[in-house]
């Protein structure tokens, strides 16, 4: 009479969120591993920021598209506040708070989740889980450059094999957009329809202005392993700021090629980013069988000055759950030269039993413990992949060794493992 | 896939495009002889131009290149501003034209103007619901959305909606069943769509395939 109902809970996930289990999790380890010693061995420290920061903050540096996609709510006091959206603007919201100018250049990295909104109907993740750095208040083509090279290097030392760094710069659009006349509004359009990828309305939009140049514009954007036709193209246009960003992709190429990297550079000065705060040099990262961008990055030198501190910026993000997927089969589980063993005991010798574990464990095995015989070790034991089943008897002092992979059956005294 | 076999992967959608696409490649000197026997196949390879070809329903098209499953694709306007893809839409190949308009039975066009200022709101079949809602929101119109997935023509005739907004062509099915065009929404023509990674993976041989489609 005065029992409750019990609740059913729904086994449902909110829309875009996941659950993710050991073989997973164990493979991201190893890849955050490989990243975080590579960006260690550079001289940049890890930071951690609070998921939640004030939507204030964090729309700061956000393209206006971008800021219908944040997570927001009401805090107690009546502040709203959102779930972070990415890590450049927390780390240049913690700069300018912590950061003094003596202290720089700044170089952090991090690995954090992220979230965005998105629609339901389209089923994507509201969840990025993302790794990058920030080079804080570090100027021009040196700083550029170590970031990209720290980039090719994690890519390359993950055996990821014909992967394309895309390169282009904010600077060309400027230019070009006071070659076809100073028209701010003219600027926003272009931006808007590259960063659709709406080529056909970008298109029609200059051509309306000038068709010369929009044939120009259009031919220019387009993907190139040289410079051999943008350069041709770039003297006919005679605009200073188009010029220096085209010699700046050139001076950082040219670095790349005699570091090696040339064939995982393309030149595409289509790239655009659905950021405001990205300022120079900007790039992003594509695999051959992987459809999403694994990653993106670039010079962003006007949001710091946002959170009181005006110094440049450079960095990258990728998205470990595309990187993952991208490596499928190329991660190498450490964990499978470790013996497994299940160790299954009818006693209530407890004592002994956790002493004889720890004595294998010692050994370098991992040892999953199973009172009791009643159950089926056997399917168990094929179910967590393990190499040995011990079944144990402490009365006679012996260990019944079964060894799964190679189908043997073996008794020892327990002696022989102490 | 990457495949030893072919070095592009093309959507093509069947239906009223198909045979634009068809003709469009011949003109660009591409081997459409296996485009000819296409019947009940998925898709089939051109082994002279090592292009696979993909047949899919035209709204199919751009998920294929969203997706990675083809690198290019044939889409309509329509259909790329129905489902708001994730593609580059790099060309209008300025066939295949077609227009999207709000329509409505002949006798019902007082009608419809009375119940919108009475009920303050109207319905409307479609199977073009995001557009739909798109251009209504646009003009600050309530409206009520019914999701039909063919002969919407009917849906005024049944009474089950006020209005439809659908693609036509030259008008003769709207003639055909007593409906009047009100309003156009937009002029559709085929796009040719391409994938972003591919774009930037495999650009050489896309820059080749553009080139001689524009021609």
């Amino acid at each position: 009479m005065f029992k409750e109902n019990e609740e059913n809970l729904t086994l449902m996930l909110p829309f875009g969120f996941r659950d993710i289990f050991p073989v997973e999790a164990q493979e991201r380890k190893d890849i955050d591993e490989a990243l975080r010693n590579e960006f260690i061995s550079w001289g940049y420290g890890e930071v951690k920021t609070p998921i939640i920061e004030y939507t204030k903050n964090i729309s700061a540096g956000a393209g206006t598209e971008w800021k219908d996609k944040l997570i927001s709510f009401f805090d107690v006091d009546g502040n709203i506040v959102s779930l972070r959206a990415d890590m450049t603007v927390p780390i240049a919201r913690l700069s300018g708070m912590r950061i003094k100018e003596r202290q720089l250049p700044a170089r952090f990295f991090y690995f954090a989740n992220s979230f965005r909104q998105s629609e339901p109907q389209k089923g994507q993740k509201r969840v990025l889980n993302q790794a990058g750095l920030e080079f804080i208040g570090a100027k021009g083509l040196a700083a550029d450059l170590e970031i990209l090279n720290i980039l090719i290097n994690l890519l390359r030392n993950s055996g990821l094999k014909d992967f394309k760094i895309a390169i282009g710069h904010v600077g060309f659009f400027e230019g070009i957009a006071g070659w076809f006349g100073p028209d701010n509004e003219g600027y926003e359009t272009v931006k808007k329809n590259l960063i659709s990828k709406n080529y056909v309305a970008l298109k029609e939009f200059l051509a309306a202005i000038d068709p010369a140049k929009s044939e120009v514009f259009m031919d220019m954007i387009k993907p190139a392993k040289d410079f051999k036709n943008i350069e041709a193209l770039c003297r006919g246009i005679a605009d200073k700021k188009v010029s220096a960003s085209i010699d700046y992709l050139k001076q950082v190429c040219s670095v790349l090629d005699g570091l090696g990297f040339a064939e995982n550079i393309i030149i595409d000065l289509s790239i655009m980013r659905d950021f405001g705060y990205y300022s120079g040099l900007i790039f992003e990262i594509y695999a051959p069988g992987i459809t999403e961008m694994i990653g993106s990055g670039g010079r962003y030198d006007g949001l710091l000055k946002k959170f009181g501190l005006d110094v440049p910026a450079t960095g990258f993000a990728m998205d470990v759950d595309i990187l993952h997927k991208a490596l499928e089969g190329l991660i190498s589980d450490k964990s499978r030269n470790i013996s497994k063993i299940i160790l299954n005991v009818e006693t209530t010798d407890y004592l002994k039993t956790l002493k004889f574990a720890e004595r294998l464990r010692k050994d370098g095995n991992i040892v999953e413990l199973i009172f009791g015989f009643g159950r089926d070790t056997e399917n168990i034991s094929l179910e967590k992949k393990a190499d040995f089943i011990f079944r144990i008897d402490f009365k006679n002092n012996s260990v019944l060794v079964s060894d799964l992979k190679n189908n043997t059956l073996e008794t020892k005294s327990i002696d022989e493992f102490i | 896939m990457d495949s030893e076999e072919f070095d592009l992967s093309i959507s093509i959608p069947k239906g009223y495009l198909f045979d634009v696409c068809r003709q469009m490649l011949k003109n660009s000197g591409y081997d459409t002889s296996v485009l000819e026997e296409q019947s009940r196949r998925l898709f089939t390879i051109s082994a002279r131009d090592r292009y696979r070809y993909v047949f899919s329903r035209p709204m199919d098209v751009p998920v294929y290149v969203e997706r990675g499953a083809c690198d290019i694709g044939f889409a309509g306007k329509d259909v790329l501003e129905e489902l708001d893809s994730n593609v580059i839409e790099l060309l209008d190949l300025k066939n295949g034209r077609c227009k999207m308009v709000v329509a409505t039975n002949r006798e019902c066009i007082e009608k419809v103007k009375e119940k919108y200022e009475h009920f303050g709101s109207i319905k409307i079949a479609t199977k073009y619901t995001n557009i739909t809602k798109k251009y209504f929101d646009s003009k600050g119109m309530q409206i009520e959305i019914i999701k039909l997935y063919g002969s919407v023509e009917l849906a005024p005739i049944l009474g089950i909606a006020d209005e439809i907004v659908d693609i036509t062509a030259t008008g003769d099915t709207l003639k055909l069943h007593d409906l009047v065009e009100m309003e156009e929404i937009l002029i559709s023509t085929t796009r040719l769509i391409v994938n972003s990674a591919s774009y930037r993976l495999k650009f050489d041989k896309i820059n080749e395939f553009i080139d001689r489609i524009r021609q």
